[in-house]
């Protein structure tokens, strides 16, 4: 007697389906990107190995250090990625620079800081110091006293933004000259009820009457503002109405990294906690874009203020990426 | 005022009614025991046997006749007390003196050992019902041996006179088992070999089970694992088809693919240690990540060692769960110049998977627990990995066993 095989029960089946189906439920939308191995690897166009350049700076010490990613612009539009390493409770800084070519370029002083912009005169200025990367280590000293100013050129001036406090509803400003001299002191109005404090400012000469952008940070409901205001209410040509944050736009953001919330033109870029730095549009929608950073390495990120290119630092590996963001 | 001088009648009441619902008394005939000894010395213990049989009967519910209802009978028909050994003897002579039962008996002493024989027989149907055959020493003790012959008796004297018993349930008469596995043996419960599958079947012997019960039925036969069913007997007449026998493996060979390597495949091998239990398995992945939008793809090349079992679950189960542990390295590659290779070297602590059964293949769905140990040039770290966007990896996958 012959028993024929058994086939395939329509249960069975229905099982074999849902266990085929079950992964794309559980990833979503990110189910052909999803990856054990940070997003942003994927877009790397060159890497750049800042390791021994660290190990030198250290000396050999096992000094806790901490690093900041920027993106520095020249007058000709060319894109420096910059690495500004700093070491906790002492006055030494390490700035690497990478340019188009890829060559890294470094530069080691005590007067480097946390400023970081292109002046009018097209130099860049880190900290107290101002330098052509084309004639590195050549530099000068600027006599900036403010060690917590952030800034921008616009024009033939230069500016100082900063808060006084961590809680503070003023916003402070300086314009200079484009040889940083005579500064003439300002004050604007942030808000009548809350304080905050200048975490990052950027400026975008394509944004009419809303040029330049702060990010600011209110300790107390631990919360991103990120504040759209005219660069002529910098240079006097008008007066600013305040309170500011009343008067002119800008987006609330909650529960993110607020020292990385990035301006670009194709919006805001903000870091969450979940390893993803996601970009937003103007009123705060999510794109459904973003990059994934990582959940267990320190990357630090920048974009170029198109949104088409950034820079990842991972602190762990100490190496440094560019790619493009392919927004 | 006392319950007795209200209700002076109630004990004779209850007496009566108690007498009402009790079914008459059967009349019992108890011959003398009759002493074959070789000697008349123990003559004695005719009167102790006999009437420790007309005492139990008596507790028993029977009606003791006197020796003065049947002796007369006897002795008309010229019979000594050891012609009524023989039964047709003893059931005549019951018979005609109205009795229901009929007991007989002898002893026999010498060289102080004991025997005693008694016999017991229902008088209606002409039917001998028991017997007891003791011997033991001549002592004290053999009081007790009396008393324990006549006590094992008792319990299918009672039945005399009694409605015979309700017929049982229906019993299954014919039970076939059908299954492909010529030549499989096939036990019952587990340990009683029936026989073995020829031409596609075999017939159990004629055991009989009642309908509405389930037996239960183990194959087996070399080169498969043992399989028990459990089969309901509903008809008197009834086949039953098996499930066939799974055949032991030793090998698997696999195709993956898990969520985060979406973009590429695995491959693996298993051999198991045991048929189909602990295995240890050699797998590779190989897949591409990639963002679409101006990216340069990662090649990542996953290679790893395993070593698993089963747990709660046999190799006849649909379903099975699994586990797993090993470790090994990813192997990374950039599609850009100058990038070298990386190596994120981990430990793959514990994989949990539920596995659809099937007897040459089999489906998988595998949870992995992964501790990235960040040595060397890598890109991973130190720590769990998850995916970036979801949970930890899972694998869904396709084993053939041969």
């Amino acid at each position: 007697m012959v028993i024929p095989a058994r086939k395939a029960r329509p249960g069975a089946l229905r099982l074999l389906a849902l266990l085929l189906l079950l992964p794309a439920l559980l990833t979503g939308c990110g189910f052909f990107t999803a990856s054990l191995f940070p997003g942003y690897l994927a877009q790397v166009e060159a890497s750049f190995d800042l390791g021994p350049r660290i190990d030198d700076f250290l000396s050999g010490q096992d000094y806790p250090w901490h690093s900041e990613v920027f993106v520095l612009r020249t007058a000709a539009g060319v894109d420096y990625g910059a690495v500004l390493i700093g070491i906790e409770n002492l006055p030494y800084k390490l700035l690497m620079l990478v340019g188009p070519t890829g060559g890294v370029q470094e530069l080691s002083s005590q007067s480097l800081g946390r400023l970081h912009l292109t002046d009018a005169s097209g130099r860049f200025v880190v900290g107290n110091l101002a330098f052509d990367p084309a004639t590195l280590p050549a530099f000068s000293i600027l006599g900036i006293t403010n060690y917590y100013a952030l800034g921008f050129s616009a024009g033939t001036n230069n500016y100082l933004l900063w808060t006084d406090s961590a809680t503070s509803n003023s916003l402070q400003f300086a314009r200079y000259g484009a040889g940083w001299g005579g500064a003439t002191n300002n004050s604007a109005q942030l808000d009548t009820n809350y304080g905050y404090e200048l975490r990052g400012v950027c400026y975008d000469q394509g944004a009419a009457g809303k040029e330049v952008i702060l990010v600011l940070f209110n300790y107390n409901y631990n919360r991103v503002v990120v504040l759209f205001t005219p660069a002529a209410g910098f240079d006097g040509t008008v007066t600013f109405i305040t309170p500011l944050l009343s008067n002119y736009q800008h987006l609330e953001l909650e529960n993110v990294d607020a020292s990385n919330v990035l301006y670009t033109r194709k919006g805001i870029v903000v870091a969450d906690w979940d390893g993803r730095a996601v970009l937003k549009d103007f009123s705060g929608a999510d794109t459904g874009k973003g990059l994934d950073l990582g959940q267990r390495q320190e990357v630090r990120v920048a974009f170029d203020l198109e949104g088409n290119n950034f820079f990842a630092f991972n602190a762990e590996d100490r190496v440094l990426y560019r790619g493009k963001t392919g927004w | 005022m006392k319950a007795s001088s209200r209700w002076p009648v109630l004990p004779f009441i209850l007496l009566c009614l108690g007498a009402g619902v009790r079914a008459p008394a059967l009349p019992a005939c108890v011959f003398r025991a009759v002493d074959l000894s070789p000697t008349q010395e123990y003559s004695e213990y005719q009167h102790i046997l006999t009437g420790m049989l007309q005492a139990e009967l008596g507790n028993a519910g029977f009606q003791v006749l006197p020796d003065s209802a049947w002796d007369p009978l006897r002795e008309r028909r010229g019979l000594d007390d050891v012609d009524l050994l023989e039964g047709g003897k003893a059931l005549e002579v019951a018979a005609e003196a109205g009795a229901r039962l009929a007991v007989t008996g002898f002893y026999r002493v010498e060289d102080r050992q004991f025997v005693l024989e008694i016999k017991c027989y229902d008088v209606e149907a002409r039917a001998f019902i028991q017997g007891v055959l003791k011997t033991g020493r001549l002592n004290l003790a053999m009081y007790n041996l009396l008393d324990g012959a006549v006590k094992e008796l008792l319990p299918k004297v009672r039945l005399i006179g009694k409605a015979p018993p309700p017929p049982g349930p229906a019993s299954a008469e014919q039970v076939t088992l059908l299954s492909a596995d010529e030549g499989a043996e096939i036990l019952l419960a587990g340990s009683q070999p029936v026989g073995s599958i020829r031409d596609g079947a075999l017939l159990l012997p004629p055991i009989p089970f009642p309908l509405g019960s389930a037996i239960t039925v183990e194959k087996r036969k070399e080169g498969f694992h043992p399989s028990r069913e459990s089969l309901l007997l509903e008809k008197p007449v009834q086949e039953f088809r098996l499930r066939p026998l799974r055949p032991q493996t030793r090998w698997g060979t696999e195709l993956n693919w898990t969520v985060g390597q979406v973009l590429g495949l695995g491959v693996a091998q298993r051999y198991y240690f045991q048929p189909d239990a602990s295995f240890a398995a050699a797998e590779l992945y190989n897949y591409l990540q990639t963002n679409f939008a101006d990216s340069h793809p990662l090649v990542h090349h996953d290679l790893r060692l395993l070593y698993g079992g089963y747990l709660f679950t046999g190799p006849d189960d649909v379903f099975r769960l699994g586990w797993s542990t090993g470790a090994g390295v990813i192997l990374t590659w950039f599609t850009i110049k100058d990038q070298g290779l990386y190596a994120d070297w981990y430990l793959n602590l514990i994989n949990a998977s539920l596995e659809l059964n099937y007897r040459r293949w089999l489906l998988y769905l595998r949870g992995e627990g992964k501790y990235a140990m960040g040595l060397g040039r890598n890109l991973l770290g130190q720590g769990w990995l998850s995916l970036t966007r979801g949970p930890s990896p899972i694998t869904v996958g396709f084993m053939w066993k041969w």
